[in-house]
């Protein structure tokens, strides 16, 4: 295993430089619940601001927050 | 007469040699401009569809934000706008020129995007401003690469073009990063420089909130029996504040043992996204107006300045922040605290800063 990051790619023993076309990333939201550290990923909606408040946790039933917005690339 | 059996003697394998090596010899130079050429014609495309895309963007968005008359006349004024740099042929006294030249165009910037659209609030107007500059930078790049590229090749010299050739990617690479931060900007998320900002925003969530300078907040907090001042840009706007004026101010008031600064730093080729790493001195990018008044006031009062940098490339700074970086947020504030343990003792005070563009990034 090589730890090239794809960059490079391998044919037998040659190996070559290729441009890896990068993915667009997909915004998500991560809502916590503050009592049992529960995580819920979701897409992000318009609106959706760190630290505000989210959705009922289903286990616990508390009010989350969100705890991260972050993009992600989908394989 | 041509047919000798060795090619040394063979004067059409004598033509197919030497023909080309004339050719080179003479118009090498000139072959290689061409095909440099046609590379660097299609960045400067690249670069004209960006200019373009995003200048288009930008007036939608803000047709959106109910803009009042010809709006594109006005952004088309704002793309030429220019700054002249003090004279630094005498250095001495240097940076409080640059700090006002910078104030006055970042105010008379502010006051135009307000009178741009009607009762526009703060929040699209920072996201207007920050349109903005993305559109200028990369009308700038576009402007210089294509300058170059023109002068070379109306002077056929081809040593000119090298240099171009060879900045080429590091000039693409920022215009993509520019132009992938479109979307994040519009959209209000928060993007990789606002990592510190997060980190700090969410230490200073349950504490009361005090204005100390232009867009920039401030919280009093305790932990351990030490007096935290933790400050940061007020968000979510599109802004980094001034951090620079706020620390001046704190230190004069709270007399503070340590400070420690928390941002966003470039990585090196070949490093992780998202890596933490420690060290001394003021961690604040900029053209330097903030970081020297930091510096200043610290040596001034002899008070050491602890650095905790998250690094991302410089796409990742200006984008939408990714999972890598958005998961280090508890590490570094762990790091926070450990810092503040291992640097101060009980009854000391704290100034904690989160540098960076604090958009989507409350506190």
């Amino acid at each position: 295993m090589c730890n090239c990051g794809g960059r490079w790619k391998h044919f037998g023993g040659s190996t070559v430089m290729l441009s890896k076309k990068e993915k667009p990333l997909i915004a998500f939201t991560v809502e916590k619940c503050p009592s049992c550290k529960k995580e819920t990923k979701r897409k992000f909606k318009e609106g959706d601001c760190l630290f505000a408040p989210g959705i009922q946790c289903d286990s616990c039933k508390t009010p989350t927050s969100i705890a991260k917005i972050f993009g992600q690339a989908i394989e | 007469m041509f047919g000798g059996n060795s090619d040394s003697s063979n004067p059409i394998m004598w033509i197919i040699w030497i023909v080309p090596i004339v050719i080179f010899v003479f118009y090498g130079q000139r072959i290689q401009l061409m095909v440099t050429s046609g590379e660097i014609n299609k960045s400067i495309e690249k670069l004209q569809k960006y200019k373009d895309e995003t200048r288009k963007e930008l007036l939608d968005y803000l047709q959106k934000s109910k803009a009042s008359g010809d709006v594109s006349k006005k952004v088309d004024r704002f793309l030429e706008y220019f700054t002249i740099m003090p004279v630094d042929i005498d250095p001495n006294g240097i940076m409080p020129k640059i700090k006002h030249l910078l104030r006055s165009r970042e105010d008379y910037t502010r006051n135009q995007v307000r009178l741009l659209a009607e009762n526009i609030t703060p929040l699209e107007a920072s996201k207007i401003q920050n349109l903005l500059e993305v559109v200028t930078s990369l009308n700038l790049l576009h402007k210089l690469v294509r300058h170059l590229f023109l002068t070379a090749k109306r002077q056929n010299n081809f040593p000119l073009i090298l240099p171009l050739q060879m900045m080429l990617p590091f000039i693409m690479e920022q215009a993509d990063a520019l132009k992938g931060a479109v979307s994040a900007l519009k959209a209000g998320q928060p993007i990789g420089d606002g990592i510190g900002p997060m980190v700090v925003g969410k230490m200073m969530l349950k504490s009361e909130k005090k204005q100390i300078g232009l867009d920039t907040v401030y919280a009093e907090s305790d932990f351990e029996g030490r007096k935290l001042c933790l400050l940061k840009a007020e968000g979510p706007s599109a802004t980094v504040g001034r951090p620079g004026d706020a620390i001046e101010i704190l230190v004069a008031e709270k007399n503070p043992q340590t400070i420690i600064m928390v941002d966003a730093g470039l990585k090196l080729e070949g490093e992780t996204s998202g890596t933490v790493a420690q060290g001394f001195g003021a961690a604040i990018g900029g053209i330097g107006t903030d970081r020297f008044q930091i510096e200043e006031v610290a040596t001034k009062h002899n008070i050491p300045v602890y650095a905790i940098v998250i690094k991302q490339s410089i796409k990742e700074a200006i984008t939408l922040m990714t999972k890598e970086i958005a998961d280090k947020a508890e590490e570094v504030e762990s790091q926070i605290y450990d810092t503040i343990r291992e640097n101060t003792t009980p009854g000391q005070c704290v100034i904690v800063v989160g540098v960076g563009n604090t958009l989507g990034v409350p506190q």
